[in-house]
C-alpha cells in the first residue's frame, strides 16, 4: 500500500486531471454503447447488401429468394448468438441479455404483424413485387424504430442511424419503387455496415 | 470533507477508475479493451491493476473464453466509493 504523504495538486492539476477523467468516462460510454454491437450492425448490413441486391436483380425464382432469405436470416441469427454469447463483447454487462431478448421479441411480433397485415395466404404473398417493397419497407423501418428506441437509452448514434436509415427508406419507397431493393442494399444495408466500421475504428 | 486518495491519485489509476466507474455497477470490461481505450500497453496496465486491486478498489476475473484465457475487471463498491470521494477532492480544489 502506498503511504507516502500525498501533495495537494495545483488549481490548474486539478482541473486538467477532471478534465481526463470526463474524456476517459465519455470513451468508456461509447465503448459500451456501441463497441458491442459494432459486428452485429456489420453482420446484419452484409445481410441487407447480399438479400437486397440479389432481390433487385431477381436472381433465380421465387423460391430461390425464400431460401436465400431463409438462410441469410438464419446465418444472421447464429452470427448474431456467435457474436454475442459465445465470443462475448468488450463488456459485459446484466442487462446484455434483456437487451438480445428484446431484439428476439421485436422480431417474433413482427413476424405475427406481417401474417396478420398482409392475409397471408401461403406462398402467393411474395410473388407480388409491390408486396415484397412494403415488407421490406416495414422490415426496414421496424429494425430502425428498434434503434432509435435503443439510441433514447444508450446513446445518440443509434438515435441518428435509425432516422438516417428511416428517411433513406421512404425516400426509396415513394420515389424510387423500381430500383428500391438495390436502393435499400446500399443506404439501408452499407449505413448498417459503415456504422459498424466506424464503431469498431474509434469506440471499440 | 473529501480527501484525496493516494492509490488512485497516481494518472493511470485515475484514468482506470474513471472508466471502470462509468460501467453499472456489475458490468465489466475487458483487459485488452481497457488497455486499447487508455492507450496503455499491457505491462503498465497490468502493474497499476495489479496496485488496485491489491487496495481492493477492483475485482479482476480470469477465464477462458473459447479456450483463449480473458481477464475482466470490474470496480468494487468500496473502489467507486473512493473514486468518488477523490473526484469531489479535486472539484474542491477547483471551487466547483
Amino acid at each position: 500500500m502506498i503511504s507516502l504523504p500525498l501533495p495537494a495538486p495545483t488549481e490548474s492539476e486539478a482541473r486538467a486531471a477532471l478534465a481526463d477523467i470526463d474524456r476517459v468516462v465519455e470513451r468508456t460510454r461509447q465503448t459500451i454503447a456501441y463497441g458491442s454491437a459494432a459486428p452485429l450492425m456489420i453482420t446484419w448490413g452484409l445481410i441487407w447488401l447480399i438479400g437486397l441486391t440479389a432481390s433487385q436483380f431477381q436472381v433465380g425464382s421465387f423460391h430461390f429468394h425464400r431460401w436465400l432469405w431463409a438462410v441469410l436470416d438464419l446465418a444472421g441469427v447464429g452470427l448474431s448468438l456467435y457474436l454475442g454469447v459465445w465470443r462475448q463483447s468488450p463488456v459485459k454487462s446484466p442487462h446484455d441479455r434483456r437487451i438480445g431478448l428484446s431484439w428476439l421479441l421485436l422480431a417474433a411480433f413482427s413476424c405475427v404483424w406481417v401474417l396478420l397485415l398482409t392475409d397471408w395466404q401461403g406462398g402467393d404473398l411474395t410473388g407480388d413485387p409491390a408486396v415484397v417493397r412494403r415488407l421490406v419497407a416495414f422490415w426496414s423501418t421496424l429494425a430502425m424504430f428498434a434503434y432509435m428506441v435503443m439510441g433514447l437509452w444508450l446513446g445518440r448514434f443509434y438515435l441518428w442511424l435509425g432516422l438516417a436509415v428511416t428517411v433513406f427508406t421512404l425516400i426509396g419507397f415513394w420515389y424510387l419503387p423500381g430500383y428500391f431493393f438495390l436502393w435499400m442494399a446500399l443506404f439501408g444495408g452499407g449505413s448498417l455496415i459503415a456504422a459498424g466500421c466506424y464503431a469498431i475504428k474509434f469506440w471499440r | 470533507m473529501p480527501a484525496l486518495d493516494p492509490v488512485i491519485h497516481a494518472p493511470v489509476r485515475l484514468r482506470v477508475m474513471a472508466a471502470l466507474s462509468a460501467l453499472s455497477p456489475r458490468s465489466q470490461i475487458d483487459f485488452t479493451s481497457l488497455g486499447r481505450s487508455l492507450g496503455l500497453t499491457d505491462g503498465n496496465l497490468g502493474a497499476h491493476l495489479q496496485t488496485l486491486e491489491e487496495a481492493g478498489y477492483i475485482k479482476v476475473e480470469k477465464s477462458f473464453v473459447n479456450r483463449k484465457p480473458r481477464t475482466h475487471l470490474s470496480a468494487t463498491a468500496r473502489g467507486r466509493e473512493r473514486f468518488e470521494e477523490h473526484v469531489a477532492a479535486l472539484r474542491q480544489i477547483c471551487d466547483i
